[in-house]
């Protein structure tokens, strides 16, 4: 399993430089997004010959708008032309309501899954590669459980699931849904997140999905079952986006790596 | 438990108070609702500090300016805190010229995280700053940060209103300015 951090910015982009020098991450994951304006030869050049999954946070593609799919179209073609990338991952949530932007992601609705079905089926046709959609940290409970929606979504359109370990082990806090459900979904197995969560200051009993913490043991503990199944080319980004504290990140990845060489996959050397 | 309310009125209530305050008080949907407006807040308030320490009451102020943007239709993207200069504008409330500045700043550094826009270049000014612009540059290569900057753009006659310029390559050789 190759390990990595993602990058969204270029604060970030050097700490991940100063973490491959140091032998702690095997890739990077690029948040697409924020590197729209420079060409993805000057990332290549960067990064050296350091593996590039993408991120896509903003499509939006539930919401399809013509000129913004065709934005993100060339992008993910340019770099994937310029840095070869592992894979192509995005969201299923709401991220603007009446045109409106929300300043937080919003679970769809599982009672009407058919038109998100139908719209991953259509952009990843589109982008012409499996997608992974990446799994929603709920907030709220709801009678179909999400795992049970996924496993449809994967057995409909073939895309894979971008499970964040950390994003279920949220919405088993906020839910009562277990996140080990995940492990029998089709379509897990090979593109991992996980990061750091905490209580939201509105109320303790809201679990935010807030990126800026060291990762938990329940996190952790989840990481081992997933491993121990995933598949020999399978990845597994450490997600920092706030409070970036180069030495805790360092922690989680010592940590990580130590949860997966435990869970009996093949060792994972650090990079020379 | 309060059953969940139809998700049409869930995402109402995260952009509007008023339609939080429509939604049961103690259920799960108003505190993921005040949740949002919460972080909200911080978007806005954040990163103009001198500003909000000067406003009387920043959470009255803030709930009327949320609503004020979805009746008038005001998308809050990067433009948000354009958005808030004028409605602040619009309520008679006084600002100073580093005002201005502090919350045009803010809009350009929020500009540096919109997915939207291929140019590296944004120019923005009101009345009350021209001759002077803030400039906003994202990096020439992955490695550089983005810079925000105050500038003086010759030629540039004070005219009311907000405006703002994008320039692909970040030079500003030809400043179009937009309206907001």
């Amino acid at each position: 399993m190759l390990i990595g951090v993602n990058v969204t910015s270029p604060d970030t982009l050097e700490m991940a430089c100063g973490l491959r020098d140091s032998g702690h991450v095997d890739f990077v994951e690029v948040l697409i997004d924020g590197f729209a304006h420079l060409d993805p030869k000057e990332f290549r050049r960067t990064v050296g010959d350091l593996p590039v999954g993408c991120h896509i946070m903003l499509s939006r593609f539930l919401d399809p708008d013509r000129a913004r799919l065709d934005h993100y179209l060339d992008l993910v073609n340019r770099w994937q032309a310029d840095c070869g990338l592992l894979y192509v991952s995005d969201h299923i949530a709401h991220f603007s309501h009446n045109g409106q932007p929300l300043s937080l992601a919003m679970e769809v609705d599982y009672h009407a899954w058919q038109p998100v079905i139908d719209s991953v089926r259509a952009w990843q046709e589109e982008l012409g590669t499996v997608l992974a959609v990446e799994n929603f940290p709920s907030q709220a409970p709801s009678d179909i459980p999400q795992a049970r929606a996924y496993a449809e979504l994967v057995e409909a359109t073939g895309c894979e699931v971008l499970m964040d370990v950390s994003n279920a082990v949220v919405a088993q806090l906020n839910t009562g849904q277990p996140a080990a459900a995940w492990a029998d979904v089709p379509g897990v197995g090979r593109r991992f997140h996980l990061a750091g969560y905490s209580p939201s200051p509105t109320s303790d009993s809201l679990v935010i999905d807030s990126h800026d913490s060291p990762v938990s043991d329940d996190t952790l503990a989840l990481v081992a079952t997933f491993a121990g199944r995933a598949a020999p080319d399978a990845t597994l980004v450490v997600e920092r986006d706030a409070n970036h504290d180069l030495d805790e990140w360092r922690t989680d990845l010592d940590r990580t790596r130590a949860a997966v060489v435990a869970a009996r996959r093949l060792h994972q050397p650090h990079r020379a | 438990m309060t059953a969940p309310a139809p998700q049409s009125s869930r995402l109402d209530a995260c952009i509007s108070p008023t339609a939080r305050d429509s939604l049961a008080p103690g259920s799960r949907d108003r505190l993921i609702a005040q949740e949002s407006l919460r972080i909200r807040w911080h978007q806005l308030f954040d990163r103009i500090p001198r500003l909000a320490e000067r406003l009387p009451d920043t959470t009255d102020l803030y709930e009327a300016f949320l609503d004020w943007a979805v009746a008038a239709g005001r998308r809050l993207d990067w433009r948000m805190h354009l958005h808030f200069l004028e409605f602040l504008d619009g309520r008679g409330i006084a600002l100073r010229p580093q005002d201005h500045v502090e919350l045009l700043a803010a809009s350009a550094a929020r500009w540096f995280a919109s997915p939207e826009h291929r140019h590296r270049g944004l120019a923005l000014t009101t009345g009350t700053t021209a001759p002077k612009v803030v400039v906003a540059l994202k990096g020439r290569i992955p490695l550089e940060r983005g810079r925000v900057k105050l500038a003086e753009v010759p030629g540039l006659d004070p005219a009311p209103g907000i405006r703002w310029s994008l320039s692909r390559s970040g030079d500003f050789a030809v400043l179009t300015w937009s309206p907001l």
